[in-house]
């Protein structure tokens, strides 16, 4: 379905190869429309007019998880909503505390996990339980496919590695393994709210001590980051509260916050501490670690 | 483009830009004027509709995206419905005072018992936290669509 609307052609193809030669052969801006939920507001308000619109929503072949082994793979049409009633979700807890913070029902039933990745910003809650996984996008245009880690495609606050018209079909994420505990926890000023600061964590407790710690932030930098300063505390060390202390006050080195919706940047410092320790917490909880 | 939805019940094709909010089709094009219009940024929930039976707020979606879809609002809610036990609820409660943010309120909580039969007050609570309501305070709300999940179980 292809209707030019006004100046703007609008585009709803069913297939990817069909929407990257609708991306490729539009002229002037484009720009893709998965759940609209971030889209629909930045034409609303001017801060973006493309020339044409490429609306993903009805490529079957985008929707749906799939599971194997070690892995697991998001089709980019994947929303919050299918993510929290996947079974996946009460293996990998994180998936599901992060699906129950991000702004509310109806956002997360038509909002989709490559549309936080692809609008990229650091607030998005989503992001940090991603980059804990060694998240790596699948991208494809017409000129072919390509894959890139989504810490070196999350560029800045807004910015990414998207080229004009390529489209990212799918997530590959590496799960932890199944004795691992994960938490995601979200500061908020207001219920259902934009974070202060988020925090995602996964651990496994092996023989009272910590292994394959992965920590995300969200909301502290000019794009959601690893906490690898507070990974190396933790990695080996043995399991205890002062352990768990000790690498969370790691973060300040990690974290370069700036003031936004979601709070100052020097309540940002003061928070991550606090925040990155009780998510560890949780998490150790979570896989079995005695505290 | 012309974009063909399942209105409540009945086959509606409408001629709209594509990227159009699906709000502003149903109130203008379809004089569905139970579908409010209130944010315009997605925080009020007034404009929320089931597109195929899933809660969305329409401000957000563009037109095209209901194409070959059903639009349930609450004036296609039918008797005997637990849209209409809803309903009855928010009435018995005195759930609502100027009632602008009633029908979006009952289409989140239709939706979300029929997800989550077994939901308790607090859940309820957080289920609605995308509605906003001016006048009532909330309580009445959530007592009252905490009282039809208590009747379900
Ligand atoms: C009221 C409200 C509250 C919110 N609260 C929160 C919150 O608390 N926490 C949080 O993390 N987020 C929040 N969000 C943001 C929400 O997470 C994002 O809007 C959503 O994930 C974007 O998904 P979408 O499918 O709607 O993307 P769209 O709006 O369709 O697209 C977003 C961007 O990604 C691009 N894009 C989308 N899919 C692709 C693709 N497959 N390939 C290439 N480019 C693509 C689009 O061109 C656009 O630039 C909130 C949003 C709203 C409206
Ligand atoms: S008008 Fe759509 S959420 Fe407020
Ligand atoms: S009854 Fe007036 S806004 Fe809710």
């Amino acid at each position: 379905m292809t209707a030019a609307a006004g100046e703007r052609a609008y585009h709803r193809p069913e297939t990817v190869a069909e929407a990257c030669r609708n991306l490729a052969d539009a002229e002037g801006q484009t720009m893709v429309v998965a759940g609209g939920q971030t889209v629909m507001l930045m034409l609303r308000e001017g801060i973006v007019d493309p020339d044409a619109l490429v609306d993903v929503s009805a490529i079957p072949a985008l929707g749906g998880v799939s599971v194997d082994d070690g892995t697991a793979t998001f089709g980019a049409t994947t929303t919050y909503a299918d993510l929290a009633a996947h079974d996946l979700s009460e293996r990998v807890t994180m998936f599901e505390d992060a699906c129950a913070v991000v702004g509310d029902r109806q956002i997360r039933n038509a909002g989709t996990l490559a549309g936080a990745v692809c609008y990229g910003v650091a607030a998005l809650d989503i992001l940090s339980v991603l980059l804990c996984l060694d998240a790596t996008l699948a991208i494809e245009s017409a000129d072919g496919h390509r894959t890139q880690a989504l810490d070196d495609f999350l560029r800045g606050d807004g910015e990414t590695d998207l080229g004009r018209a390529e489209l990212v079909t799918g997530i590959d994420v590496t799960l932890p393994p199944s004795d691992a505990g994960s938490a995601y926890i979200k500061h908020s000023s207001v219920e259902a709210g934009w974070p202060t600061v988020g925090v995602a964590a996964t651990v496994t407790v092996d023989d009272g001590e910590f292994t394959d710690v992965s920590v995300g932030l969200t909301a502290v930098a000019d794009r959601p980051i690893r906490a690898p300063s507070v990974e190396d505390a933790l990695d080996g060390a043995a399991v205890s509260e002062d352990a768990l202390a000790t690498a969370a006050g790691a973060a300040s080195e990690d974290i370069d916050p700036s003031d936004d919706r979601g709070g100052s940047a020097r309540y940002k410092r003061a928070l991550t501490p606090t925040l990155v320790e009780r998510t560890l917490e949780t998490a150790t909880r979570r896989a079995g670690g005695a505290l | 483009m012309n974009v063909t939805f399942d209105l409540d019940g009945t086959e509606t094709t409408v001629d709209v830009p594509p990227e159009k909010p699906l709000r502003d089709v149903l109130r203008e094009d379809c004089d569905a004027k139970s579908v409010k219009d209130a944010c315009d940024s997605g925080r009020c929930g007034s404009c929320t509709v089931l597109l195929d039976g899933t809660a969305v707020k329409t401000c957000l979606v563009p037109a095209a995206q209901a194409d070959g879809q059903s639009v349930t609002t609450v004036a296609g809610i039918e008797d005997g419905t637990l849209g209409r036990e809803v309903q009855d609820a928010l009435e018995e409660h005195f759930a609502l005072q100027c009632g602008y943010c009633t029908p979006g309120f009952v289409l989140s909580a239709l939706s979300y018992l029929d997800d989550d039969p077994s939901a308790d007050r607090e859940d309820v609570r957080s289920a609605l936290g995308g509605n906003v309501c001016r006048c009532t305070g909330y309580e009445k709300i959530i007592d009252a669509v905490a009282d039809v999940a208590a009747d379900l179980e």
